[in-house]
């Protein structure tokens, strides 16, 4: 048992190191082509990649819901910018529109965030550092009359470079 | 059997941490050359920097769009940079009067985890068809990023980036400090158990 231990300990070691330099040098060499275009790599991270309201009544706003966005690239982003689709459940064609849900970047009161649409608006003025990030706040005002059901929300955060 | 418990419950918490969605492409327009009844191609790289096998939903848009052609999704595997060719088509009755400069996007769409709101992460492409003998038209073109200055610091990890060496930067230095620490101790722990 002990053993194990130490063989586990070190293989966890050599992973944890291996990985943090893997997830630096593009994917090494062998994957790199010639005309690789100067500038390196722009990225994008979600943490989480999807947040949850919970369960809401109508004229209801929900709490304050997160996710964090950081660019792990080693070039500056260009364009940053969010859009998103109408609330709709599976079962039924009934929808309530994609600007119920609010965002910004300090988790204020619900009416003096943004709200989202479906075309893309610019994020975080529209520029983000190589390793930098941000934390997105989220929160959903659910309109008088919407039907109850179970309603879902896809969300897509965009990044050029 | 505790020391046992707490060393797999603090290596699951440590490895999970690290799970996250992750794409990155290189930087810069996609450029074609194109004449009249040719075609040209160039290749779109893509980084999955995450932790598990992800497919890539890829799309063109803009008017640039009907003239490319490219598979419609990618697998990526982790940490492992993939490049794409993407091949732009004129035809021989291309309308000269469109011009000879054609602007659009694309895309590269990774789904975010099932929810209530999924949120997808997408990587955006500027791309610029250029055919040659055929006036320019005024249009609205896209935002081409073309050269960026750079600080040094930034100019180093893109050159480790094209090369495929390796930089340490600060984060790094911290990971592995506690990478290494975090085997110092569950060393101890083993020998403390040993010698026990």
């Amino acid at each position: 048992m002990k053993k194990i231990l130490a063989l586990i300990t070190v293989l966890v070691a050599m992973q944890l190191i291996t990985s943090t330099a893997i997830a630096d040098n593009g994917g090494g060499p062998s994957d790199l082509g010639l005309d690789t275009q100067v500038g390196g790599v722009c990225g994008l991270v979600l943490t989480p990649t999807s947040v949850h309201f919970g369960l809401l009544q109508q004229d209801q706003t929900s709490g304050d819901q997160t996710t964090i966005v950081k660019n792990d690239g080693t070039a500056p982003t260009t364009s940053l910018e969010i859009q998103g689709a109408d609330w709709s459940p599976a079962s039924t064609p009934v929808t309530f529109p994609v600007s119920t849900t609010h965002y910004d970047e300090s988790g204020s009161d619900y009416g003096s965030m943004t709200s989202l649409l479906t075309t893309p608006n610019p994020i975080h003025g529209g520029v983000l550092g190589n390793q930098a990030s941000f934390t997105l706040h989220f929160k959903l005002s659910i309109p008088h009359g919407v039907t109850a059901a179970a309603y879902t929300q896809t969300i897509t955060i965009t990044s050029g470079c | 059997m505790k020391s046992l418990l707490l060393v797999i419950v603090c290596l699951s918490v440590f490895l999970s941490a690290s799970i996250t969605y992750a794409l990155q492409q290189v930087a810069g327009p996609l450029f074609f050359t194109v004449p009249l009844g040719g075609s040209s191609s160039a290749r779109y790289g893509l980084v999955n920097d995450g932790e598990e096998t992800i497919t890539i939903s890829l799309r063109a848009e803009g008017d640039a769009a009907k003239y490319l052609s490219f598979p419609s999704s990618v697998e990526l595997q982790p940490k492992k940079m993939v490049y794409t060719e993407v091949t732009a088509n004129i035809p021989e009755n291309y309308d000269r009067a469109s011009g000879g400069n054609i602007y659009g996007w694309m895309y590269a769409l990774q789904q975010g985890a099932p929810g209530q709101v999924q949120i997808n992460v997408q990587m955006k492409k500027n791309v610029t068809i250029v055919i040659p003998g055929v006036p320019f038209v005024e249009r609205e073109s896209t935002t081409i990023q073309t050269v960026q200055t750079l600080t040094t610091a930034q100019t180093t990890q893109a050159q480790s980036a094209i090369t495929g060496s390796f930089v340490m930067t600060p984060a790094n230095y911290l990971v592995a400090g506690a990478a290494i620490g975090f085997s110092i101790g569950i060393f101890f722990v083993v020998t403390k158990r040993r010698g026990g």
